[in-house]
């Protein structure tokens, strides 16, 4: 398999490299989040028709690290989209390209939403009774194993942790988070109350314990695959990932899931703090808030002609219908944290999508 | 097409591609530049102090050779390759070792950095994957948690070295998940439990004791207590009833702030060590008693690493009763 695989690679690699000599071809490249895979696959295909003699490159990661491919790892990135909008003012204004001495990016436009649901795997003896009245105390029991994106290292995983506990209060019951995690992990994850804000504090080192009934990795598309195979009973996911996979899954209430404007400020009430150095330039602490997706262009995009080209086609009509056919929910219309520091192109295409 | 599918592709395919990416002007790879011998790249620091290694000093010390590789967060697999280096294990045994109480953080250049827990050095505590699916699957041998200097007989380049973290084994068979394979590393620290500990407490209200906090509490013209036990030992603390008495109820603090009447109705009080045990203990079972004690000295001196913070002992407590490395402590009251 492997033998097969590079023989693959090989031939991928001498297709790519014949394809780039002597032409003159354009490329654009992508950075963004890893729950918007699905949809970016197509809006890359979408793009080169439209655009002949344009290659788009794709890469995907979680968001932090979207982010920090471009301001830490020397990465030249022509469009970056994160699940989160609140990561992109600390990591790309706060802090300069040494080659420039000017900021990453200076604004941003937000264009989709989402919300936290529990995914369940069709393969699941339990399935049926994991509904939106009985989810949170049937995982409380050791015999539903259960899948959490580790919050260390994916927004869904941080974001799972603010629906357990914002659970709590929506289910009246004053040690459900406890009760869910309380012997599951190593190193306990905690909770105190700072200010009217529950703040979660997650360990520098998170490991399940021996026989624990959930099931951590690293992103949450990870989490996927062991839905499908019938390792996981469940698991939280994005509502657009579990229905682009053709998941079953439980609807949370509206208070709980990070997905209604109108509970914004119940989503505020949580917070996750990580007991971690993972990035020197990340302050681990993450508000509740409703989930927003947002792209910019970064100050050294090598091509931000076609950067500002493939943003105005994101918020075009074409993509509109490609992330409706993905379940990828959008902001109609997109907002823009700075309009006047947004490109001509991407205000203009922020104001025909309405 | 994938960046890093094609990063990874380049590495598996053949020569005369690369060749041909030379000859077509199109940015082939260039040939890693040697590591340099005299500055020091890593730092490691542990508890008998610090040692710093230039690469040649790291060169020369026992290593191991194996495959690693890497899955991304969304799948791409970069494909096993040769690595070779010096035992992460190694290097913490040179400034003191490392045990169950201790983390081993790892930093790099850029400021990344991470933790890895004993089970992962120590016991193949990393999910692993096969890299030709892509499917999780158990670790087919040892894993080896390597500060690599070399790759497919190379020093490392400045993509990525002139040190990286490599999880290897002795086959190409399997890969482990990307965000462990650090690169640019230049720092390894062995921590111990913190020592500014703090336990949680949850009730009918939230709580907390802290290493100050309890300090003060503990002391003999405050709350402090003691009990013997059967080989002479004095184990020295705060009784338990009393740290129940911050949470039961909305009083947490002074005179009465400890709620006899719910305590006597009975409320299951659980204790959840490090590790993840959790002993539960019947409110009545404890109520008033000044020799059930949270303890956090034995004779007089600071508890041993396996109790560490605070362990609960006291007469008539089984030893599974008695679980030490306490981290939290919720008090079910209704």
């Amino acid at each position: 398999m492997i033998r097969v695989a590079a023989a693959l690679a090989a031939a991928l690699c001498l297709a790519v490299l014949l394809a780039g000599c002597g032409s003159d071809r354009r490329q654009v490249k992508l950075i963004y989040a890893g729950s918007l895979i699905v949809p970016f696959d197509k809006l890359a295909a979408g793009f080169e028709k439209e655009h002949p003699g344009v290659d788009v490159l794709t890469e995907s990661h979680g968001s932090i690290q979207v982010l920090r491919h471009v301001t830490e790892l020397g990465d030249r990135m022509d469009f970056v989209a994160t699940a989160d909008e609140q990561l992109i003012p600390p990591l790309m204004y706060d802090r300069r390209d040494p080659a420039t001495g000017r900021p990453w990016a200076s604004w941003y436009c937000t264009f989709a939403t989402n919300r936290m649901v529990l995914a369940v795997s069709p393969k699941s003896p339990l399935a049926d009774q994991l509904t939106s009245k009985t989810w949170y105390r049937r995982l409380i029991d050791p015999d539903v194993r259960f899948g959490l994106a580790d919050p260390r290292f994916d927004a869904a995983g941080y974001r799972a942790l603010m629906v357990l506990q914002l659970a709590e209060r929506q289910y009246r019951d004053p040690y459900l988070f406890e009760d869910m995690v309380m012997g599951r992990f190593t190193t306990p994850i905690t909770v105190e109350r700072s200010g009217g804000v529950d703040v979660i504090e997650v360990p520098e080192i998170l490991e399940t314990t021996p026989g624990s009934n959930i099931v951590l990795r690293g992103a949450s598309i990870q989490l996927v695959a062991l839905l499908e195979s019938g390792d996981l009973d469940c698991a939280f996911e994005y509502e657009s990932v579990a229905r682009q996979h053709g998941l079953e899954y439980v609807r949370l209430p509206a208070a709980i899931d990070l997905g209604e404007e109108k509970d914004r400020e119940n989503y505020r009430t949580v917070e996750v703090k990580l007991d971690s150095r993972r990035f020197a330039s990340v302050r681990p602490v993450f508000r509740g808030d409703l989930i927003r997706y947002a792209f910019t262009i970064p100050e050294n995009a090598p091509d931000p002609g076609l950067a500002r080209a493939f943003a105005a086609f994101l918020l075009g009509p074409e993509a509109q219908r490609i992330f409706a056919a993905d379940h990828q929910p959008t902001l109609t219309p997109p907002e823009l944290d700075d309009p006047g520091a947004a490109p001509e192109e991407v205000r203009r295409a922020c104001a025909q999508t309405r | 097409m994938r960046l890093r599918a094609v990063a990874a592709l380049v590495v598996a395919a053949v020569t005369g591609v690369a060749a041909l990416a030379v000859a077509c002007g199109s940015g082939g790879q260039a040939s890693p530049s040697p590591a340099a011998s005299g500055p020091v790249v890593l730092t490691v620091k542990g508890e008998k102090g610090s040692r710093t290694f230039t690469l040649n000093q790291l060169e020369a010390l026992p290593s191991y050779e194996g495959y690693a590789g890497i899955k991304s967060s969304t799948g791409v697999i970069t494909v096993p390759s040769k690595y070779k280096g010096v035992p992460l294990a190694d290097l913490a045994a040179m400034v003191g070792g490392i045990s169950k109480a201790n983390g081993v953080t790892i930093v790099a250049k850029d400021g990344y950095g991470m933790t890895f827990s004993y089970r992962q050095i120590m016991e193949n505590g990393f999910t692993t994957y096969d890299p030709a699916t892509g499917a999780e699957e158990p670790p087919s041998g040892k894993l080896h948690v390597v500060i690599a200097y070399e790759n497919d007989g190379k020093p490392l380049g400045p993509d990525d070295g002139p040190l990286k973290l490599a999880v290897a084994e002795d086959t190409p068979s399997q890969v482990v998940d990307g965000h462990w394979a650090i690169k640019w590393l230049d720092e390894i620290s062995v921590t111990r439990a913190s020592a500014d500990w703090k336990v949680q407490l949850q009730g009918a209200v939230p709580g907390e004791i802290t290493r100050a906090s309890y300090v003060n509490c503990a002391s003999p013209g405050c709350h402090g207590s003691g009990w013997i036990d059967g080989q002479g030992r004095r184990w020295e603390g705060v009784p338990l009833y009393l740290v129940c008495g911050l949470v039961d109820d909305h009083k947490t603090h002074d005179k009465g702030a400890y709620n006899t009447r719910l305590a006597k109705q009975g409320y299951p009080i659980q204790i959840e060590s490090v590790g993840g045990k959790v002993v539960t203990i019947d409110s009545r079972s404890i109520a008033g008693r000044d020799d059930v004690i949270l303890s956090s000295k034995l004779d007089g001196g600071e508890l041993p690493d396996e109790y560490f913070p605070l362990r609960l002992v006291g007469p008539g407590l089984s030893q599974a009763q008695m679980p030490g490395g306490i981290a939290r402590i919720v008090v079910r009251v209704r």
